[in-house]
């Protein structure tokens, strides 16, 4: 198989490029909802065998150690100062939930029973709860 | 071991030469007859360069498609890039450590 292809099915014996196939490309539920991105791959080594890719990195933990520097510092700083438990570490979607990817992650679970909704409840609470008005109920 | 630790890793062969730095990681497809439509990411080699400018666009691969200029100028920064097997690699250090420099393939017969 071609690396360089767009549209990757996971046959068996095919080779990707983490990199360029997988990294920051999107995450969708069973049910088509976009998730969040690939924002690095938890790999696990076992005697005799290859690495093996377990999990999906997802969060600003990730992606700032992943990116290093000035700028993965501030990302993680930036995530330090917003979440309730900032030394939870990033959020961890099991490889075995991934149905297949293509130009996007597809996985065989949905947004519910992953538990990805942190940011949104933060935002939720720290800033959409201030805006005068917000506690009428819309209609 | 994270994804983001091996790529940009520096790598240095067994008498401590600069060999360059890895630009992708490659995996591969595996299935068993009785893991119905699940399938495991193995790391089978890695992709090592001079220099990491580019090789996200993916140009300097095989058959890639895309404008040429594009290809042409990532293919002459990432000439003599390599494809080295996983099991010529003796330590994820950093920096990450190589068994044999002459064992290293060249990636335009991968």
């Amino acid at each position: 198989m071609t690396p360089s292809s767009d549209d990757i099915e996971p046959t068996a014996g095919s080779t990707v490029d983490a990199g360029l196939h997988l990294l920051d490309r999107q995450v969708c539920d069973r049910e088509g909802r976009l998730l969040c991105k690939v924002d690095d791959l938890e790999l696990q080594e076992a005697p005799g065998e290859p690495p093996a890719v377990v999990a999906i990195l997802v969060g600003p933990p990730a992606l700032g150690r992943r990116l290093g520097g000035a700028v993965g510092r501030l990302v993680c700083g930036v995530h330090h100062r917003m979440v309730s438990r900032p030394d939870k570490g990033p959020l961890r979607i099991p490889f075995t939930a991934v149905r297949r990817f293509r130009s996007s992650v597809e996985l065989s679970v949905t947004a519910e029973e992953l538990e990805l909704g942190e940011l949104e409840a933060w935002l939720r609470v720290h800033l959409v709860a201030r805006i005068p008005g917000a506690d009428h109920a819309a209609g | 071991m994270r994804l983001g630790d091996l790529l940009g890793a520096e790598v240095r062969g067994p008498q401590d030469e600069p060999v360059g730095v890895v630009t992708d990681v490659r995996l591969e497809v595996r299935r068993t007859p009785a893991s119905g439509d699940a399938f495991d990411l193995r790391l089978v080699g890695l992709l090592v360069s001079r220099r990491h400018t580019g090789s996200l666009l993916g140009y300097e691969r095989g058959h890639s498609r895309g404008p040429w200029l594009v290809r042409t100028v990532v293919r002459l920064l990432h000439r003599g890039a390599r494809y080295v097997p996983w099991s010529e690699v003796v330590s994820t250090g950093p920096p990450l450590r190589i068994r044999s420099s002459t064992a290293l393939v060249d990636r335009s017969a991968r």
